[in-house]
């Protein structure tokens, strides 16, 4: 009797192939190696494998690790159409960048993760930049630094500075304006608080303004083209504490109240300066530049200072 | 001693007393205690001189003495208390607005003499009193001496330290120098005295009023000849008491601009209530209940005392911290916190100064570092909102002036540049010192400058003022009124405009000279409460 031998089927390595595209568009999050299998029983572990590496190859699949073990992943087409000129260090080099998010990623820092030499780094960045994949932005910090980023990437706060800066410059007129415009506002309301009349208790709570009412006016103003927070107007808040020209309580608020945050509200009110300018600066002698130099029976000497003799024709 | 202060003492001991007594002053400040013998050598000048001098220093408790175990007598000059002279002016001044033209007078007096008996005190002031009230008035002792009292009792006056009474034992040999010492008790009494008299002219045109000071002048020979009742009881101003009058004003005056009227009202209450009990250095007053305040506040302010409680409370809580709530007895007790008021003074003077010298936005910096106590270069530029650039160069700025120094704290045991952290500070003590030095250098120069100006136009001067004796005494004489006309118009137009330019540029001079003395005040007196602590 002659042997049956049954061979077995050797499925068409295309049909294996494009039996994983199903699967995979079937489980968007990706297969595992399990699923495949349970999938085509028959399959050979040996034809699994090259059916995968050809798909991956081709660009059309991801391949991720997760803790049940590796993942299979449809490739987005558009991308997979982008990349298809790319070879596989330029491909590596892209999903670097991709994992740094929008903070970006510093060329140097590339080189350590991908451990390609510094020229094939700026090749390929070169070539990658030239298809539009990715962006250079400058970082605020240190203005020589490049981050890279994808390209339809928004670049974090801590790389541009946020509201204060346009284009790496920083906008004191900006700044500036704020102040004062903040500055009116809660001098007007101190006095109109002042000139209530009322006990005194009622007078002063009635001329402090939490940061929330100081955030809404600015924002109604309208003279800010950028959205602000209320973090940023406490920053300008504070910036007149230091001139001196507010100052600042905090009191507890309950949860809720609007402006509060953590529990706590911050008040502020104007206040005026607490003495006249003093004694010193109002002779010359405060402000000279030359003071040091000066000496009786010198060059610069009490006697034949002209700072003095401008000062007493005044 | 720095150098400014030793040229400011030379310069003001000239002005008030002379090139001998500055020749002596001078050779004791640059060296300390010495005694006489080496005094005499150094200054070169003659031994009757130098005694004379160290005579008028004593008398004004310029110098003082002490007796070295040895046997010998070492003067030593006060430093400090030549400086006060620059503060005489405001000394006379605060006498007056509290006291009227009799306490000015008196505090004059006693300021130019520095020691005086009460009858001397009292009658000089009623002359010059006199003299300038119309004719046929004359001015009262009981008045003046009425101020007296209440100068004493307000602890403006002192008795000065008199030799103590001590069984005179005639066996041993007296001390080369008594050992002045005085009571605390006995400091602000007055001697019962009966103080009886008018104040006299110098000299009067009426001849009715001479013959009676005729008469009245042969019975005060005679009474002059026995010794005025309180003889060895002298007095001399307070200085202290007068620092602790600037210092409540100053703080008073804080309050006032950071708050209103009302609130300065009840924190110069406070301070009043607390003048005589609270020790000249201590950082607080007194603890005083709000009934106590309540009950002691002027008669003009009727405010009620649910309202001065809520001042009360307000002064409490502000940021500012002048007033602290120690305890709740009697409706809440409150004391003035003293050392944290000149603190907070004494940074506004070194931040206004800093305004005025670099600018507002230096000014920012600077209270920013006041606050955060230590900034990196980068956090300076995110806290003031200053771009970096103009950040960088105000630092240095500030830095090159020692205003705000540098703090490095290194990360590796090498101190690589690359790898320290600089941090930013101030110094708030030696930033206080620093000015104050350059003040007293201020003075200095402002007084040159003054004596300068004199120095230039002193031709003019005694041009003018042979011309006024001239006048004088063509007036007495009684001449007519074209002859004065001529004698005037010797005095050209431009050199009137000249004495005019003359006069007016002294007074700004020393205007400012009172005005750096008062950032003088603030920044010495802060410097001795933040010492005392």
């Amino acid at each position: 009797m002659a042997e049956l031998k049954v061979k077995p089927e050797v499925p068409d390595p295309m049909d294996i192939e494009s039996r994983i595209i199903e699967l995979c568009h079937q489980f968007p999050h990706g297969i595992t190696d399990q699923v495949i299998q349970n999938d085509m029983p028959h399959m050979e572990a040996q034809q699994r494998a090259v059916a995968i590496n050809r798909l991956l190859s081709m660009g059309q699949l991801d391949l991720l690790r997760s803790s049940a073990g590796l993942l299979y992943r449809i490739k987005d087409s558009q991308n997979a159409s982008k990349m298809k000129g790319s070879d596989n260090q330029e491909k590596l080099v892209y999903q670097i960048i991709e994992d740094a998010g929008n903070k970006g990623i510093w060329s140097r820092d590339i080189r350590y993760k991908s451990n390609l030499p510094l020229t094939e780094i700026n090749k390929i960045l070169k070539n990658l930049e030239s298809k539009k994949l990715i962006k250079a932005v400058k970082s605020v910090a240190a203005s020589k630094k490049k981050v890279y980023m994808l390209y339809n990437l928004q670049p974090d706060r801590s790389v541009t500075g946020g509201a204060w800066y346009s284009d790496q410059d920083f906008e004191s007129e900006f700044v500036e304006v704020l102040n004062q415009q903040c500055f009116k506002f809660l001098q007007s309301k101190a006095e109109a608080a002042r000139d209530s009349k009322q006990n005194p208790m009622i007078q002063r709570n009635s001329s402090f303004a939490s940061s929330h009412e100081v955030w809404k006016y600015i924002c109604e103003l309208g003279i800010s083209k950028v959205e602000l927070s209320m973090e940023d107007i406490e920053t300008i808040l504070n910036t007149l504490i230091y001139d001196g020209k507010v100052e600042m309580t905090i009191i507890a608020a309950k949860e809720g109240t609007v402006g509060s945050v953590d529990g706590q509200m911050r008040l502020y009110r104007a206040v005026s300066p607490l003495i006249q300018p003093t004694g010193l600066v109002r002779t010359p002698c405060g402000l000279c530049p030359v003071f040091d130099d000066c000496h009786e029976g010198g060059e610069i000497s009490p006697s034949n200072c002209i700072y003095m003799t401008e000062w007493l024709e005044f | 001693m720095t150098q400014a202060e030793l040229r400011l003492c030379s310069l003001l001991l000239q002005e008030h007393f002379g090139e001998i007594v500055e020749k002596v002053g001078n050779s004791l400040l640059r060296t300390g205690p010495r005694p006489l013998r080496l005094l005499v050598g150094d200054t070169g000048l003659l031994p009757d001189q130098v005694k004379k001098a160290l005579c008028v220093l004593i008398q004004h408790n310029l110098v003082r003495y002490e007796v070295q175990p040895r046997g010998s007598v070492e003067y030593e000059a006060r430093s400090q208390r030549i400086l006060r002279i620059l503060r005489y002016p405001r000394y006379i001044y605060t006498a007056k607005t509290l006291y009227g033209d009799p306490g000015e007078l008196l505090v004059e007096e006693l300021l130019l003499h520095g020691h005086l008996p009460m009858s001397c005190a009292v009658a000089r002031v009623a002359n010059r009193l006199t003299e300038t009230m119309e004719d046929g008035k004359t001015m009262d002792y009981t008045e003046v001496s009425s101020t007296f009292v209440r100068l004493a009792d307000t602890h403006f006056i002192q008795r000065c330290p008199t030799v103590p009474e001590s069984p005179r034992d005639t066996k041993a040999p007296p001390p080369p120098a008594p050992a002045l010492a005085i009571a605390e008790k006995d400091m602000y009494t007055v001697p019962r005295l009966s103080l009886h008299g008018k104040g006299k002219r110098r000299h009067s045109c009426d001849e009715d009023e001479e013959r009676e000071h005729k008469a009245k002048k042969q019975k005060q020979e005679g009474g002059n000849s026995e010794t005025p009742p309180d003889d060895g009881i002298y007095w001399q101003v307070n200085l202290e008491r007068f620092h602790q009058h600037f210092r409540d004003q100053a703080l008073v005056s804080a309050v006032a601009s950071r708050m209103d009227q009302t609130s300065s009202e009840v924190v110069r209450t406070m301070l009043r209530m607390s003048e005589v009990t609270t020790a000249s250095g201590a950082s607080h007053t007194q603890p005083l209940s709000s009934n106590e305040i309540f009950r002691a506040l002027p008669a003009g302010y009727n405010i009620g005392k649910q309202v001065l409680d809520q001042y009360l409370a307000l002064l409490a809580d502000d940021p500012l911290e002048f007033v602290g709530k120690s305890g709740d007895s009697g409706g809440g007790t409150y004391s003035v916190n003293l050392h944290k008021a000149l603190v907070s003074l004494a940074t506004a003077t070194l931040e206004s100064i800093v305004e005025e010298r670099f600018g507002s936005r230096c000014a920012r910096i600077f209270r920013l570092l006041l606050r955060k106590k230590h900034l990196e270069q980068k956090q300076v530029e995110d806290f003031a909102m200053i771009p970096a650039k103009e950040a960088k160069d105000m630092l240095y700025r500030m830095l090159s002036e020692n205003l705000v120094s540098l703090q490095e704290i290194p990360k590796t045991p090498d101190h690589a540049p690359s790898r320290t952290f600089y941090l930013y500070t101030v110094n708030v003590m030696a930033a206080a010192r620093m000015l104050l030095h350059r003040c007293y250098k201020s003075v200095a120069n402002l007084m040159e400058r003054r004596q300068h100006e004199m120095r230039e136009n002193k031709r003019l001067l005694e041009k003018s003022q042979r011309v006024e004796a001239i006048l004088a005494s063509m007036q007495a004489t009684g001449a007519e009124a074209a002859q004065l006309h001529e004698v005037e118009e010797m005095i050209t137009g431009p050199e009137r405009q000249q004495l005019e330019n003359l006069k007016r540029n002294v007074n700004k001079i020393d205007a400012s000279e009172n005005q750096v003395d008062e950032t003088i005040f603030v920044l010495e007196s802060f410097i001795e409460s933040t010492m005392k602590r």
